[in-house]
């Protein structure tokens, strides 16, 4: 088996990263969906370790889940995102592994990386009405698994481990 | 309790909630005064059956669970007998809590600050240091965790109450215990098992406004509309139940104004919401006939087609019981809640079928969900609006003249009406003049 570094470089996963990070918080939702796989997965889990069927998610979802969550984000309005929420991606901390799963299918990599995530309700908000003046930060251990699909590197899993994931969270409507 | 002194009343109840054959409203204080708020603390959450949590949390003997009645924080545990206790969680010491977990198995518990243990029953153990601290023949017995007075489980839910002389739990319930029955006996083994894991979120505005929202079938084409756009673009392949329905947004909006409200005695209400006519049909045709399968054959079809209603049931003062999910309603000051979401499997019904159900929930319901996120940014909308106090009134008429009575005192009215809202607040109305 190859090793990781000659399959997909730090500098090149690092860049996958940033350009994820970049189409979240420039808003650029479609293009964000085409990172996935078809059959990729989006899993924010509450409990780290557990199957998401034993343990409630805060995200998992698939494509069809996916594509109904930028479907709401981009062709409706709804009071959670009215004002919409501005997102600041940080990632840090990156690094290029090999599968740690058996289960791993062949080709693909697991990049890791430390992401803190600031938002707030944009600029249009009121922010002196309750709800809307907080800036609020998500700091989280990403993993992500990436496949090469005709010539370019899918998602086939992002799983971002939140350290408040068992506190209340009162919305987390817009992209992770 | 009788052991408290009645603080003074600078309000009315009676001036607070407003009724007359036409007219219903609640006066906005109801929602915003910390004097009104820390009277329901102590007349409301501690006079009505609370909810605690779900037998299947607290599996085994050992095992306990942290939880509040109000502002009060209390602990629920399996002791070797397999006997389930509600303590208030406070040392007897000097007032600490004992428990600073949310959850976990132990075989005794420990104040952390002078190490006074308890035992899973709640019996005072031991105190540490006792020779010369204190007489030799100290009577443990008086100090054990304070038990609250009474504790009911009905099948799996344990409901706790401060007050020693309520009624019953079934008595409180009343007529509404067949709605609760329905969401249980959906499980083919007749009960269910809490999922671990809560979806939690916290919002700055008052506890009501959550109570009232968990059977409100008024607000839906508004605070919903993007969700219900979405199902008509994406059809409802993880809609209720496993049943298929595909409709365009006016046939959806048509549909919800089909169904009903229901206010009862004490308080509790219900909304409820019927599947499309095709619904059934949809779901025997598809992966999970098996489970409707056997509701027609156990409950006969007319029944069948009910027990797939939605349906909203909210137990007075803070519980809701919808789609799945027992819906725990925590006040923490008069303009901030918390609500904890506990997703239920149904016990006996296929892998396949529960996950199934778990997928078409967390589409609706959680932090990231599409559907409650924006019930609760709407809660702070309310708190915010009600500081404008020279608009007193809230308005909760709707439906007044449409509604009906049956022979069992239980008001029925229709989808859109706010008859569960009404019931709620004559509840809460008696409990503050109480």
């Amino acid at each position: 088996m190859a090793i990781p570094e000659d399959i997909l470089s730090r500098a090149e996963a690092e860049n996958f990263l940033y350009e994820e990070a970049r189409l979240i918080d420039e808003g650029r939702h479609e293009e964000w969906l085409d990172l996935f796989a078809e059959d990729g997965i989006y899993w924010l889990p509450i409990k780290a370790d557990a199957a998401p069927n034993e343990h409630l998610s805060l995200i998992f979802d698939d494509n069809l889940r996916r594509e109904e969550r930028v479907y709401r984000l981009s062709q409706t309005q709804f009071p959670a995102q009215s004002p919409p929420s501005q997102t600041q991606h940080i990632i840090s901390n990156v690094q290029v592994r090999d599968g740690i799963q058996e289960d791993l299918a062949s080709g693909e990599v697991t990049v890791y990386s430390s992401q803190i995530i600031y938002e707030i309700r944009g600029v249009t908000a009121d922010d002196r009405q309750l709800g809307l003046g907080d800036q609020r930060t998500f700091a989280g251990r990403a993993e992500h698994r990436l496949r090469q699909e005709e010539g370019a590197w899918k998602i086939s899993l992002k799983r971002l481990v939140l350290l408040n994931r068992n506190l209340p969270i009162p919305n987390m409507t817009f992209l992770m | 309790m009788d052991t408290h002194t009645p603080a003074p009343q600078p309000f009315d109840p009676d001036t607070l909630v407003f009724e007359s054959p036409d007219d219903f409203r609640v006066h906005g204080s109801v929602y915003t005064d910390e004097q009104i708020f820390q009277t329901e603390m102590r007349d409301v959450f501690g006079r009505c059956w609370i909810f605690i949590g779900h037998e299947s949390e607290v599996r085994n003997p050992g095992d306990f669970k942290t939880s509040y009645m109000g502002l009060r924080p209390v602990m629920m545990s399996r002791d070797e007998t397999g006997e389930i206790h509600v303590f208030l969680n406070r040392c007897r010491h000097r007032g600490s809590v004992v428990c600073r977990e949310e959850r976990g198995s132990v075989k005794r518990f420990q104040c952390r600050y002078h190490g006074w243990v308890y035992g899973l029953d709640g019996s005072l153990e031991g105190i540490a240091k006792h020779k010369g601290g204190y007489p030799d023949d100290f009577d443990k017995s008086r100090f054990g965790l304070m038990p609250v007075p009474r504790v009911e489980i009905y099948r799996g839910l344990v409901f706790a109450n401060m007050d020693k002389d309520a009624v019953t739990f079934l008595d409180y319930l009343g007529e509404a215990k067949p709605f609760l029955d329905t969401h249980l006996d959906r499980a083919p083994d007749g009960e269910v098992e809490v999922v671990q894991g809560a979806h939690r979120t916290e919002y700055r505005g008052n506890w009501k406004f959550q109570a009232e929202n968990s059977t409100d079938g008024y607000h839906g084409d508004t605070v919903h509309e993007s969700f219900f756009k979405l199902v008509a673009e994406f059809g409802n392949k993880g809609g209720q139940h496993g049943a298929y329905t595909q409709g365009d947004l006016d046939e959806i909006f048509a549909h919800r104004m089909t169904g009903r409200t229901l206010g009862f005695d004490n308080g509790h209400g219900i909304w409820e919401s019927p599947l499309t006519p095709d619904a059934a049909d949809n779901m025997k045709a598809g992966p999970f006939a098996d489970y409707v399968d056997w509701l027609e054959e156990k409950y006969g079809t007319q029944r069948m087609h009910e027990m797939l209603n939605s349906m909203n049931l909210l137990i007075f003062p803070s519980l809701a019981v919808l789609h799945g999910q027992f819906r725990v309603i925590r006040p923490i000051s008069v303009d901030r809640t918390e609500v904890a979401i506990h997703f239920f499997k149904l016990k006996g019904a296929s892998e396949a079928y529960n996950d199934f159900r778990l997928s078409g929930y967390q589409r609706f319901f959680g932090p990231a969900s599409f559907g409650s996120p924006d019930d609760v940014e709407i809660f702070a909308f309310n708190q915010t609006g009600l500081q404008a106090e020279e608009v007193q009134w809230l308005l909760l008429s709707r439906g007044m003249a449409r509604e009906t009575a049956d022979n069992m005192g239980v008001r029925v009215a229709e989808s859109t009406d706010e008859t569960p809202q009404r019931s709620f607040h004559r509840a809460w109305k008696a409990h503050m003049s109480a």
